[in-house]
């Protein structure tokens, strides 16, 4: 089993086995380009810092142990989400996007949505740093449209 | 050797730096939208301009429904044999613990049984008042209800017999459903919601 190092933005290497490398589509491709029996391949990644990287890996390791049964997995990837605040979760989104490791990606977009889905738009704004770019007039016409089902007393 | 001094990194501006990257990748929000319950994307539309074309966008709503299929109907309606001179329908529910529809007493001022469903369309009802000579849209699913405007119709006496929704686009890309309500004498009306 190959092993290669992964770097991080701020420069910290981490060690894993092919096995659980792979599970990032683009590292597997980056491998099966290289076709190198190397051990010493680092990969850099410049658009991940070191603790998400190490989230990551935690995850991937999670997810090739054979010993753990899928309600442990599930259980665990709980636990897992339940223990990060938004921030970090939208960090995760992201390089679990750039590394498309797709099990992590709809976990923490699961989250995310979660998270939000009770919110307000003025919320949505001043969470995601949006600025409206209605007219007062055209935000109330939509909203207008929409009350329909917006009551908020029948939720 | 010269080593280069790893980069301080200064976690709030990469946080920071991470929600910007988020909220400007469409194929993350859409992610996103597809895990939203629908009432949540509807309030949402009102964020900004791009999230409402992304949520109003017919692809990303085709996905959806292939994301989180709608659930079965929890309620039919059908006219009993033995009341051929009722205009109305009763209400079966699939679910015998399904919470009750409570169309009977969509106004307290209104007797029970004197509101009667005529149609269904799109998971709504139209209701009448044989009272008030109202007519309403209900939406079950909310458990709201709307009473419809006066029509010219309706002043005339003539009895709503059916109604359906159609999809209303004006000019600009908003595009809503607009209750389409037919006459007994073939005659039909929009009605601008």
């Amino acid at each position: 089993m190959r092993t290669f190092q992964l770097k991080s933005s701020d420069n910290k290497i981490f060690k894993v086995s092919e096995e659980i490398a792979i599970q990032s589509a683009v590292i597997k491709n980056f491998l099966e380009d290289f076709g190198s029996d190397s051990d010493e391949i680092v990969i850099p990644l410049p658009n991940v810092r070191g603790r998400i990287l190490e989230m990551m890996i935690e995850w991937m390791v999670k997810h090739v142990d054979e010993e753990l049964t899928k309600e442990e997995v599930e259980d665990w990837e709980n636990k897992f989400m339940n223990d990060l605040n938004m921030e970090v979760t939208t960090e995760l989104v992201m390089a679990a996007n750039y590394l498309e490791v797709i099990g992590l990606l709809h976990r923490t977009c699961q989250s995310i949505a979660d998270h939000i889905s009770g919110k307000s738009p003025e919320e949505i704004r001043r969470i995601l740093n949006i600025t409206s770019d209605f007219t007062p007039e055209e935000e109330a016409e939509i909203r207008r449209q929409n009350g329909w089902v917006l009551n908020p007393s029948t939720n | 050797m010269l080593r280069r001094k790893p980069p301080k990194i200064i976690t709030r501006s990469t946080i920071a730096a991470a929600v910007k990257s988020l909220v400007a990748n469409d194929d993350l929000l859409l992610e996103i939208f597809l895990r939203l319950p629908i009432r949540s994307l509807l309030r949402f539309k009102s964020v900004s301009k791009r999230w409402l074309s992304l949520i109003s966008d017919p692809n990303f709503c085709h996905r959806r429904s292939a994301f989180q299929p709608l659930t079965p109907p929890s309620v039919i309606l059908f006219r009993p044999y033995c009341s051929r001179f009722s205009s109305g329908s009763d209400l079966d529910y699939m679910d015998p613990n399904a919470p009750r529809v409570p169309y009977r007493s969509l106004e307290p001022t209104i007797s029970e049984c004197r509101i009667v469903i005529l149609q269904s369309c799109n998971g709504l009802f139209l209701g009448r008042s044989y009272e008030k000579n109202v007519y309403y849209v209900y939406n079950p699913t909310t458990k709201q209800y709307k009473m419809l405007p006066m029509l010219k119709i309706i002043k005339n006496r003539v009895t709503l017999k059916s109604f359906a929704f159609e999809l209303w686009i004006p000019q600009t890309t908003k595009s809503r459903f607009a209750p389409l309500i037919l006459g007994s004498g073939g005659s039909a009306a929009r009605v601008h919601s």
